[in-house]
């Protein structure tokens, strides 16, 4: 029915109204369309002129700049009927939020990626200490057990400083990998964290674009 | 050429027509037609304002199996309608003693020529 379309249509010019104040002005122009035995969208028209016209002068007393509403409504499709307002408001923080986000979440990954960097190198040295000691041992046993033939007390004694490394490397090692996995275990929940809060903004500012 | 009929007026002239009695929408505007060339995307926003200061109040009739809404004027909305008419009357007076150079009191006939020629 051309007058439910006309109607509609200026529905959704009025979405800046609140929903009480929306149903009086559709309700005021229905009658008003029944009782002036209106019945095509030409003659309403006529009469009332186009539904944007007629919302601008609706509006103009709700003192609404008509402008806001128009330069978004070009940007929606005839079918969704949402509030205007409302969709300005979380364009706007869909704008504040997304750049900002990601902004921080680079600057964030930046830190993350320095804090692995210092961590590595940490474990790196770590490593090359272990490796030193083990290799210390290997000389120190080798050492060891060639010297108890010759002298038997300095044998010893590098032999003890043989095993006293065995001992280092073994408990050292899986140490060391223990601490490794429980960074990399942390670092990982951190970035995971990170990317959902990032994520999450993008999502809800991606929905309104 | 028209002269545009300002919002107080606009308020003065609907509290007059629902002096005499209770209009709905579509009556209101057509009588309203008959002294002013205003276009019905005006007639809205006047009565919206009129409730909202509570000249008028409204209420519903059924109609025909559909619904009829009423605007009925208040006992704000008399003195109000009193505050305009003497506005307007003012208004008319010093307007004519300027159009007219009337030195005298201007006498009923003079009266709706010039409320004619304003509203041609």
């Amino acid at each position: 029915m051309d007058k439910e379309n006309y109607l509609t249509e200026l529905e959704e010019y009025l979405d800046a109204l609140t929903a009480d104040e929306k149903a009086d002005v559709i309700e005021f122009y229905n009658e008003y369309i029944d009782d002036a035995g209106l019945e095509t969208t030409d003659e309403i028209e006529k009469r009332l002129g186009t539904p944007r016209q007629l919302s601008r002068k609706v509006l103009a007393d709700y003192s609404i700049k008509v402008t806001d509403i128009e330069s978004h409504r070009s940007k929606k499709s005839k079918a969704s009927v949402r509030s205007n307002g409302k969709m300005i408001w979380m364009i706007l923080l869909a704008l504040l939020a997304s750049p900002a986000a990601i902004v921080l979440g680079i600057v964030l990954f930046a830190i993350l990626a320095c804090v692995v960097a210092v961590f590595g190198a940490c474990m790196v040295a770590a490593l090359a200490v272990l490796c030193t000691f083990f290799i210390l041992m290997i000389a120190s046993l080798y050492v060891g057990i060639v010297m108890l033939f010759s002298s038997f007390t300095t044998g010893l004694f590098y032999l003890g400083c043989g095993l006293m490394g065995l001992g280092a490397v073994l408990i050292g090692f899986p140490l060391l990998y223990w601490i490794f996995r429980a960074i990399i275990q942390g670092i990982a929940n951190f970035a995971k964290f990170l990317y959902k809060k990032i994520y999450k903004n993008r999502r809800q500012g991606g929905n309104e674009k | 050429m028209e002269i545009k009929v300002t919002a107080d007026l606009l308020d003065g002239l609907v509290l007059a027509l629902l002096d005499k009695q209770d209009y709905y929408g579509y009556a209101l505007t057509q009588d309203m037609q008959t002294a002013i060339s205003i276009s019905e995307s005006t007639m809205y926003p006047v009565l919206r304002r009129l409730q909202k200061n509570n000249y008028l109040t409204t209420y519903d009739q059924p109609y025909h199996g559909r619904n009829r809404r009423y605007y009925q004027i208040t006992p704000e909305g008399r003195t109000h309608l009193e505050r305009i008419r003497k506005m307007w009357g003012d208004f008319k007076t010093s307007l004519d003693s300027v159009f007219y150079k009337a030195d005298i009191v201007v006498s009923h006939g003079d009266l709706n020529d010039a409320k004619g020629n304003e509203h041609g």
